[in-house]
């Protein structure tokens, strides 16, 4: 390849690299992190609280039409999404990133029906938790000491609200 | 200045055809083998039948689909990228399967990233459509077999575009960790991601369970700023190739304890890393040693250097691939042995090239 077409290569390539990586930072920061972009993952939080560290999960509730409830984790419900994404998929979904919590009439079905295979039967309410668990050290260890609740969301499974 | 840059594009780093050609195979079958996006056909099934609104893309061309595709659309992409890229292992139309592989690569990354994470392997299939501009298919091919291929020359600046890229890339790493408080001796970064991955993740191979209870804020306080110093170092070891090559091994070291500690292997850069060994070296080595033997009296082997180097390089990455209870050695944690024995691998060679180094150092002082 001719050495000045390369040469304009590099040069556009440097300047599109600095771009991209401010539109990455707005695109973040406004909505969640454009793809394909040329970054690695930045790690960014610190996790640190106090004398230990808090760490966020979420617990699925389901209850059935006589009350009783059973306890599904998001790795058993979405179990075909990777580990390293499924707290991401939680996060746009049912977090503080989530644009619509309303389940669509397909959307609700999809659940129903995996839940009833995981359990046997069809649930008609689901709560989702969010929590976040508060580690602190002691003896040279790290141990849990509290959860906190810090989102809970009620869905009707049939119809929507 | 002008000259410095030029000079900097184009003789940074030196690839021969052979080498190339060589570098061509091993990326091929790595791909083919542990690269390809996703984690089997189950993955893309579960992908196909998620409802319309469990499809969250990144902001970007996959914003464009509505919804994930059927199961038959996935089965062609997986399809088509498989044949580019046994295509590509044996040379035949090298450019356009280099491109078609990488294509295929980040379409089907497009579609995993579109439930709301987006994971950072873009270089994955960026690498094979960069590699066809350095001419990798002139040696050890098909297409240098055939009559019209006379070009057997290969360009050496999509290295150092790809060294850019992962210089860049590494730099964008770190300067969030210094935005979020990386460096504040007051917190351990590195310790509280460990809790997470730990904890949440339920990430506990390896030394991960025994590190998890090492309170020592020194220890973690370190790891925090020498991962900083490695990430953003790497941008401006791009410039020199010797740099640049300490900051690969100190690369590989980074990997390797960020998979015993945190079990996140990420065995994609590995491939990157590995194009900027001495590939010319390796050429030479087994055009001379291979060549030199006579499977047929009166006749040399040097024809049978391609096939017998694909047919080593393809049987050590089944063996690997396909070890038996390779995805469920680890009982909690979702790293694989494949992955482990991938980075230990990727370890040894690093050894290997620093005793090569160090040993080379009293010889030269004696002189």
């Amino acid at each position: 390849m001719d050495r000045k077409i390369v040469k304009r290569i590099f040069i556009l390539t440097i300047l599109c690299l600095i771009l991209q990586y401010g539109v990455v930072g707005l695109a973040g920061y406004y909505h969640s992190e454009p793809w394909p972009a040329f970054v690695f993952p930045g790690f960014r939080s610190v996790l640190d609280f106090e004398e230990g560290f808090e760490i966020s999960r979420y617990e699925l509730y389901f209850i059935q039409a006589g009350g009783d409830t059973t306890v599904i984790t998001p790795a058993e419900l979405f179990y075909g999404i990777p580990d390293s994404q499924r707290p991401g998929f939680m996060r746009r979904r049912f977090g503080d990133d989530a644009e619509d919590l309303l389940f669509t009439a397909e959307s609700r079905e999809w659940i129903k029906g995996r839940v009833e295979h995981m359990t046997g039967y069809r649930p008609e309410q689901m709560v989702v938790r969010e929590l976040r668990d508060y580690y602190s050290h002691r003896n040279n260890r790290a141990v849990r000491d509290s959860v906190g609740v810090k989102k809970k969301i009620s869905f009707n499974l049939e119809n929507g609200e | 200045m002008k000259k410095k840059f030029e000079n900097w594009i184009h003789d940074t780093w030196i690839i021969s055809p052979g080498g190339a050609g060589l570098l061509r195979i091993v990326t091929a079958l790595y791909i083919l083998f542990f690269l390809i996006p996703g984690n089997g056909l189950d993955h893309y099934k579960y992908l196909s039948e998620l409802p319309d609104q469990f499809f969250m893309p990144p902001p970007g061309p996959m914003a464009l689909f509505q919804g994930f595709p059927p199961l038959l659309f996935f089965q062609t992409l997986l399809t088509l990228l498989v044949i580019s890229l046994i295509l590509l292992t044996i040379g035949y139309r090298t450019k356009m399967v280099s491109i078609l592989s990488g294509i295929l690569i980040l379409l089907l990354q497009g579609f995993i990233y579109s439930v709301g994470k987006v994971n950072h392997e873009i270089l994955t299939g960026i690498f094979p459509i960069l590699m066809a501009f350095t001419n990798w298919g002139a040696a050890y091919s098909v297409d240098s077999c055939r009559q019209n291929s006379t070009d057997q020359t290969a360009e050496s600046w999509p290295l150092t575009l790809l060294a850019l890229l992962i210089g860049f890339m590494m730099f964008t790493a770190g300067v969030p960790k210094i935005l979020g408080g990386w460096l504040d001796p007051s917190t351990q970064a590195v310790q509280g991601h460990l809790f997470n991955q730990y904890f949440l993740r339920g990430r506990d191979a390896l030394l991960a369970t025994r590190l998890v209870h090492l309170d020592q804020p020194l220890f973690w306080e370190f790891l925090d700023w020498a991962t900083i110093l490695f990430e953003i170092g790497f941008l401006a070891a791009v410039w020199k190739r010797s740099w640049f090559r300490v900051f690969l091994i100190f690369a590989v070291f980074f990997h390797y304890s960020t998979m015993l500690i945190l079990n996140i292997p990420f065995i994609q850069n590995l491939m990157l890393y590995a194009a900027f060994l001495n590939w010319d070296l390796l050429d030479r080595v087994v055009s001379e040693r291979i060549g030199a033997l006579k499977f047929v009296p009166g006749e040399s082997a040097s024809h049978w250097v391609p096939v017998l180097i694909i047919a080593i390089t393809a049987g050590s990455f089944v063996l690997i691939r396909y070890l038996p209870a390779g995805n469920s050695f680890f009982y909690n944690s979702d790293l694989n042995l494949q992955e482990v024995i991938l980075v230990h691998g990727a370890m040894v060679i690093v050894l290997m090239i620093l005793a090569v180094k160090i040993g080379r150092i009293p010889s030269r002082n004696r002189r």
